[in-house]
């Protein structure tokens, strides 16, 4: 027994069964690992999915048609006349529109943009545009903005949905 | 050691002992060693066997059964995806989207008559015959539905048949609809390009690795032009309209519009009016506009003066044709005289002086002979008279017996406003890819049709006809526009000469004409004059304010500053000492 039980024995022995486990916990790391990877793909393609359908329904909503005609029926705006392009000539925007704004937004025009003014202060309502115009300030008084009293679903849902007559048949 | 064992039949144990026990001893731990070696062993292959079969195998396999398929959508869905096409900021023009195609397996449906039924209940415009004939088949595989919307999906799982399946298919996508429908174009079904950038570009959209095809339109221009266009049809009755935006530089289009237009995503339903591209299909005789290539011929190769008068005091007869004014003067004119009243004595009259082969050789310098090369492959062929005779010099000199297509049009008033460089029109951004469809050299010098010096006077002239010729109503203030009316009259119904009631009107403006960047064109088919223009329907009155409202909105978009000059720094107030009679000149009234 005990030339069985030799240290040349046992040890070779203990480092095949050692080496073995190692081996198969590393070969279970390695799939996990896998299967996280292969996740992580599936997820970040379905992100991209998304994106590509985000940026569908975006240009969909921004079409020029469609922003023309909400900005004239809900806040009454319309093109400029050139009379007042050349008296405001410095409000022009940049030819190429920077990606990335160089300025930071003036916090106080977007306040008054998307706070409704209560009636105590409206005396503070006078807030100076970006844009300054021969030296003069162009007051922005700002209004309280109401919902629309019925808004249209207006969605990139419509336009799939739109679709609906026209898919192919085969 | 005494090894005592008991026998197998009999009880009384045997005792071993000495040598042999020795050896029974060594055999018992050989056969230890062994069996533990081969137990070990096993264990080894059995704990092998569960790893692969259960942990690797099945367990594994549930676990990614549903990622499977998800992951074969994803990644097949971006390998197959056709390309977007994008306008010159990145606006999506067309782009792809994964839509649900329904299909049936029949020996998987229950009832094949009641299926049809509620799939037509759920999907209106089927019919009921031809669904029930599908499902009737024996084919495991029928169509029964492309490209459903979600609704539609949905209220196919609502029914809930084991048989009635789903395959994700590509869709072609356009966010803005007919908005630029003929420079885009549409596709198929199965995604195919038919017609436009999508027909001409196809291989590219179709390859994995392509990006986006980035074109030279601007949506925002498209918008406007399309918006102008469409209501100068409305109001004068037109049958049809279009325009174009050009850089003057470089060719770049962008915008382009022709009416009446149609949805992309169901070309199907266009009837054979709405697919024609008026823009760069269509050629028709422009009329007066020509006036500004034989003028320009005029001034460059007969080195005559502003000053050079011709004789508009009678019509012009050459054997059976007869030449007259819409508006006659019944005077001798200037060259700025002839420009801004629109005579048509006048240009004959240059075009004779010209000479037909110089003439004919302009104008194929200014490739009005040739088809356009652009990137779409509805390209029509110029009408040009075969052969050419004298008579056709003359009527050509005023844009009649000559037909081209307004893209060759504005291309060509293009080089003569750049200064004379010759520009060829282009709708993709990437100069590169252009080149190799449409076969120009991105490298080839700039190729000279006219000195800058004619290139400036005609400057001049386009700027004189609106200040005070028939083009005012193009006039915007403070981007000093320039432009030349036209108005033609169609063939006859009959084919024998001009119908005078059935018109074609139009106005190719240029901005800011000291130095013009863009040159702007539009068109009106078929024009009825209302109270508003006494009854005309001429370039003057239907086309000339399209263009001035083209440019008033899409300027200030581009950031061009308004520039006010004074009366008397007009780049035209030097040719107004040529004009006899100033404030009686032209008028709208007279543009023809």
């Amino acid at each position: 027994m005990r030339q069985i039980l030799r240290l040349s024995t046992i040890l070779p022995m203990f480092f095949a069964v050692v080496a073995g486990v190692l081996l198969f916990l590393i070969s279970q790391g390695v799939q996990r690992a896998e299967g996280d990877v292969q996740r992580l793909q599936n997820v970040v393609s379905h992100e991209e999915k998304t994106i590509h359908v985000l940026r569908a329904e975006w240009d969909y909503l921004n079409s020029p048609m469609r922003l023309e005609k909400m900005a004239s029926e809900y806040l009454g705006m319309t093109s400029p006349g050139i009379q007042n392009v050349i008296d405001n000539g410095r409000g022009l925007p940049d030819y190429i529109a920077p990606v990335i704004p160089v300025k930071k937004p003036n916090l106080l025009l977007r306040d008054a943009v998307f706070q409704i003014p209560s009636e105590e202060k409206n005396d503070v309502a006078a807030i100076s545009a970006p844009h300054d115009v021969s030296g003069d300030t162009i007051s922005v008084v700002p209004r309280p903005i109401s919902p629309p009293p019925y808004l249209r679903r207006q969605s990139f849902d419509s336009l799939i949905n739109d679709l609906s007559k026209r898919g192919g048949r085969q | 050691m005494v090894l005592i064992r008991k026998p197998a039949m009999k009880k009384k144990p045997i005792r071993i002992v000495g040598a042999r026990s020795e050896a029974l001893h060594r055999a018992h731990r050989r056969i230890l060693v062994i069996t533990v070696t081969a137990v070990l062993a096993y264990v080894l292959i059995l704990a092998r066997v569960v790893d692969l079969s259960v942990l690797q195998g099945e367990l594994r396999r549930y676990a990614q059964i549903e990622e499977a398929d998800h992951n074969f959508t994803y990644e097949h869905e971006r390998k197959i995806r056709r390309a977007d096409i994008i306008d010159r900021n990145g606006v999506l023009l067309a782009t792809t989207l994964e839509t649900a195609s329904l299909y049936a397996d029949p020996e998987q449906l229950p009832d094949i008559q009641t299926v049809a039924r509620d799939l037509v209940r759920a999907l209106p415009e089927l019919s009921y015959g031809e669904v029930l004939q599908k499902l009737q088949s024996k084919r495991r595989f029928v169509w029964i539905k492309r490209n459903l919307t979600p609704d539609e999906q949905y209220e196919i799982l609502k029914l809930g048949y084991p048989g009635l399946k789903f395959r994700d298919e590509p869709r072609r996508i356009y966010p803005h609809g007919p908005l630029a429908a003929h420079i885009v174009g549409y596709t198929n079904v199965d995604t195919k390009g038919l017609s436009g950038l999508e027909h001409s570009f196809d291989d590219f959209l179709n390859d994995k690795e392509a990006g986006a095809l980035t074109t030279t339109i601007d949506v925002r221009i498209q918008h406007i032009l399309h918006r102008e266009l469409k209501a100068s049809m409305e109001h004068f009755n037109g049958m049809g309209a279009a325009g174009i935006v050009m850089d003057a530089n470089n060719g770049e289009i962008l915008a382009a519009v022709s009416l009446p237009d149609f949805d992309p995503h169901d070309p199907g339903s266009a009837d054979a009016k709405q697919l024609f591209s008026h823009l760069t299909l269509g050629v028709y005789e422009l009329g007066s506009v020509f006036k500004v290539f034989s003028t320009a011929a005029l001034l460059e190769t007969q080195n005559v003066g502003m000053g050079y008068t011709f004789d508009a005091r009678k019509p012009i007869k050459r054997g059976r044709f007869k030449i007259s004014d819409y508006h006659a003067e019944k005077r001798i004119l200037t060259i700025p005289e002839v420009f801004i009243h629109s005579s048509n004595i006048g240009s004959a009259l240059m075009g004779e002086k010209v000479g037909t082969e110089k003439l004919k050789n302009f104008y194929e310098d200014l490739g009005l002979l040739e088809p356009a090369s652009l990137e779409v492959s509805e390209i029509g062929m110029p009408l040009v008279p075969d052969p050419w005779r004298d008579i056709n010099t003359l009527t050509a000199s005023y844009g009649h017996g000559i037909a081209v297509s307004p893209l060759q049009l504005t291309s060509a008033v293009s080089t003569i406003v750049n200064g004379g460089t010759l520009v060829k029109p282009t709708l993709i951004y990437d100069r590169n890819m252009a080149s190799s469809v449409n076969g120009s050299s991105i490298k080839s010098p700039d190729l000279r049709v006219i000195s800058p010096q004619t290139a400036h006077r005609m400057r001049q002239l386009l700027r004189l006809v609106v200040t005070d010729g028939t083009g005012e109503k193009a006039a915007v203030s403070g981007y000093r526009v320039g432009g030349k009316t036209g108005t033609a009259e169609k063939s006859a119904l009959d084919g024998k000469g001009y119908d005078r009631k059935r018109l074609i009107s139009s106005f190719i403006g240029a901005f800011p004409m000291d130095e013009p960047r863009y040159v702007v064109f539009a068109m009106v088919d078929e024009p009825k004059g209302t109270k508003d223009s006494f009854g005309y329907a001429t370039g003057g009155w239907v086309a000339a304010p399209v263009v001035g409202n083209v440019i008033a909105g899409m300027a200030p978009l581009l950031g061009m500053q308004p520039e006010i000059q004074g009366a008397g720094q007009d780049m035209a107030v030097s040719l107004k000492r040529y004009v006899h009679d100033v404030d009686t000149a032209g008028g709208v009234n007279a543009s023809h």
